[in-house]
């Protein structure tokens, strides 16, 4: 739906209005030009929850205190008027009880007959105790993609999806934002004749992850079918199967949802920027600058590194969004291209920059262990610009090669100087820091007993995923957040320059946070250079 | 960029003074009949039976010695899936060999490999050598179409013919050799005009506007 606020934009830009393609690429984000930097904060948004009728429904850290009996919150959005009807507010709580809870029975008085019938049943169990699903269908309800589940054997329960989110919004005023039922929380988007579903009974996620998640699928649709192709289709045949046109992209929704689960860069909407000395970089920088500023038809050069950003070269007056760098990620991680290939062309579309377009990747693995990667973005489907392209990548490895900077790299995986132990406060176990000029982050390495387990590092990154979402909440303008818990200590605070999750040792004093916060803000404003990416060179287009 | 380099680095230098000769070819046909399986197997001699759909295009090269001509073969490995096929005369265009491949368990994929054929025919270069390749001929006991009707319609259309199997290796190197030696390798010229005819309303940008052998067949 054309009101319906992008999340990245509102975390990025003072604009809060549907993004448009032109307007978009001066407003959006200048990553690598803090000249050009938005200074407005980005909790500069518009009181646009009118309705929320349980406050604070993910308490910090009672663990869904719900009491057997489903709660319901409804989070209706007016956009143009915050107006509301109150008692659209009770019958919306009504269809909402009733439908969920055929969707979810809490195992109390509910009737399962029904899903029996809706459900082959091969799939209950199994599909049933899956702690996130996601659901995207056409407004007509037929079925799109699921991550759990052959999308096709959803079809009943998709229709249900599809009527519950039609019922809601038939008067084209209201808007279902989610729902929540017990444990579950149901998140809805619906946008440009998609509706996109997540269900989830994760307990640490929020309701915002879910729409943010869901705003990353959506994208992932895009860049693969271009939003005018879903207009034209859609407004031709409403019934279309619009599989047709995914057909082999399924696993690149399936991979944006699994990297979703830990990659900070996407929580942050940043770049995952590869740390690196500035000098190593501005090479880097220079070879791919030179070589592709004669090839009139590239726009963007990226240089990736373990999947990280190591370069990007644009021209002067456009950038590139951190969204969109993440789709061109996806694509190179969610598909297994064999070593012997020496490039792939592949047409990608990059809703941030043109959500109508479709622009064409060159996509070429540097070095032996396939960590290095060149991406070469134009605008022109040529075959013999791909080739043109091969020769201007054979250039650049070897100028690379012969500056042995893949070694360098290489090394730079093993840096020390970037370790956690040089900020020296020993209660300070963890940091994220995002710098809000840049659109870049960076994560420190894990203490211990961290470093030990995957899984509390991800319990950190879940912590971290809620409060980025409490301190980007409209409804409360909280700028710090200090939580002492039960194992650990977190705290969060946000100001226009930069952002800060970190973890402490669950006993630390506020003295001590204070001094490790001022030290990590030193180590990080002293090594800015090495970890952001900054004053790259520009085409001159 | 120039042809020059390019001949030169499958020239190799270390060869006696044999020519080398720079092809294109493209590979066609539905998703899933085994056309990066016979890429694989060609450039690399290997097989996975799990290879992966292709996404977009991947772009590979080859060098096989025909008597005193080394011939690289460039590849362009297409990916069969639907929403890729407008995208397909990009490939095809500049292309002086084309192996249209179908799977032989599967008629479908026979007919789809008949309208790239047509397609080719209308629109490709009028000297493009095209090879029809029924692949997975390790599948013959679920065989779907058959040698003689496939055969039948190949010379009809004057292609050359040949039942492969990547899984197996069967006639793959065959298949890309008789390519080879189907191709004129002495025409430089001709060859070379012929490029530049194919290239116009192709190249939009300005860049290369000195390239004229860039995508023929380089000779020397
Ligand atoms: N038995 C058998 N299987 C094969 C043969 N060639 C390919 N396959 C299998 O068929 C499947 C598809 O092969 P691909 O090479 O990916 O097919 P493709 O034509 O490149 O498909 P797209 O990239 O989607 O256009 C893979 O699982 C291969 O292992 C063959 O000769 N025999
Ligand atoms: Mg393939």
């Amino acid at each position: 739906m054309s009101n319906t606020p992008n999340k990245f934009d509102q975390l990025s830009t003072n604009s809060d209005t549907e993004f448009k393609a032109e307007s978009n690429d001066e407003n959006f984000i200048p990553i690598y030009d803090s000249l050009h930097s938005n200074n407005q904060s980005p909790l500069l948004h518009n009181f646009d929850q009118v309705l929320q009728l349980e406050e604070d429904y993910d308490e910090t850290e009672s663990k869904s205190s719900a009491s057997g009996e489903p709660k319901f919150v409804l989070n209706q959005r007016e956009f143009d008027e915050n107006e509301l009807n109150v008692e659209t507010k009770s019958d919306l709580t009504e269809i909402n009880e009733k439908n969920s809870s055929q969707i979810f029975s809490d195992a109390e008085d509910q009737d399962t007959q029904n899903e029996e019938v809706d459900l082959p049943v091969e799939q209950n169990d199994e599909w049933r105790s899956q702690s996130k699903h996601v659901f995207i269908l056409s407004e007509s309800g037929k079925p799109i993609y699921s991550l759990h589940g052959n999308e096709v054997k959803l079809i009943a329960f998709m229709g249900l999806l599809q009527a519950l989110m039609s019922i809601i919004e038939c008067d084209n005023e209201n808007k279902l934002n989610f729902v929540v039922a017990g444990d579950h929380k149901i998140a809805f988007l619906h946008r440009s004749h998609l509706i996109l579903v997540c269900v989830s009974s994760e307990p640490d996620k929020c309701v915002e992850q879910l729409e943010l998640e869901l705003n990353y699928c959506y994208n992932q649709i895009i860049s693969v079918v271009t939003l005018s192709l879903i207009e034209k289709i859609f407004s031709r045949s409403h019934n279309y199967d619009l599989r047709n046109k995914l057909t082999g992209t399924e696993k690149l929704l399936t991979n944006m949802i699994h990297r979703l689960k830990s990659d900070y860069g996407m929580l942050l909407n940043c770049v995952n920027s590869y740390p690196l000395q500035f000098e190593t970089r501005d090479q880097v920088s220079r070879i791919i600058a030179q070589q592709i500023t004669p090839i009139r038809s590239v726009l963007f050069g990226l240089l990736l590194f373990d999947n990280r950003l190591v370069s990007l070269i644009r021209p002067k007056s456009r950038n590139i969004h951190p969204v969109d760098v993440h789709l061109l990620v996806n694509v190179i991680t969610g598909f297994d291209t064999p070593k012997s290939v020496e490039f792939t062309w592949y047409p990608i579309c990059l809703p941030n920059f043109d959500k109508n377009g479709i622009m064409y990747a060159y996509i070429s693995h540097l070095d032996e262990s396939c960590k290095t990667c060149l991406i070469l973005l134009t605008g022109m489907c040529d075959e013999e610009q791909s080739i043109e392209l091969n020769e201007c990548r054979k250039r650049i490895q070897q100028k690379m090669q012969t500056q042995n900077i893949f070694q360098i790299m290489n090394l730079k995986l093993k840096d020390n100087s970037l370790k956690l132990d040089q900020i020296g406060v020993s209660e300070l176990k963890h940091f994220l820091f995002k710098d809000n000029k840049v659109f870049q982050y960076f994560v420190s390495d894990y203490g211990l007993p961290y470093s030990q387990s995957l899984e509390e590092q991800q319990r950190i990154f879940d912590m971290y995923q809620k409060l980025y979402h409490k301190l980007h909440n409209k409804t409360n303008s909280l700028r710090i957040i200090y939580m002492q818990k039960k194992y650990e200590t977190i705290l969060g605070w946000q100001t226009s320059n930069f952002e800060i999750y970190a973890t402490f040792s669950p006993l630390v004093t506020k003295d001590i946070t204070i001094n490790a916060i001022n030290k990590l803000l030193e180590f990080t404003q002293k090594n800015k250079s090495k970890i952001f990416l900054s004053s790259m060179p520009t085409l001159p287009r | 960029m120039s042809s020059q380099t390019r001949s030169g680095s499958g020239g190799g230098g270390t060869a006696s003074a044999s020519r080398t000769c720079q092809f294109k070819l493209v590979l066609l046909g539905e998703s899933s009949v085994g056309k990066s399986s016979l890429v694989l197997r060609f450039v690399k001699g290997q097989f996975h039976e799990f290879q992966e759909s292709t996404i977009g295009a991947a772009f590979l090269t080859q060098t096989v010695q025909i008597d005193d001509t080394t011939v690289k073969f460039e590849i362009w490995d297409t990916a069969g899936q639907e929403r890729y096929h407008s995208l397909a005369p990009m490939y095809y265009r500049g292309a002086q060999a084309a192996i249209v491949v179908y799977d032989i368990s599967n008629k479908e994929s026979f007919h789809k490999a008949q309208t790239w054929v047509k397609e080719l025919q209308r629109q490709a270069s009028p000297n493009i050598v095209i090879a029809l390749a029924g692949n997975k001929l390790d599948l013959a006991n679920k065989r779907a179409v058959s040698y003689e009707e496939a055969k039948q319609y190949a010379d009809e259309h004057s292609l050359l013919f040949m039942e492969t199997s990547a899984k197996t290796a069967a006639n793959v190197m065959d298949i890309f050799t008789s390519i080879a030696k189907k191709l004129p390798k002495s025409d430089v010229n001709e060859q070379a005009s012929r490029q530049s005819q194919n290239r116009s309303g192709v190249n939009v940008g300005g860049a290369n506007q000195n390239q004229q052998g860039t995508s023929g067949c380089a000779c020397k």
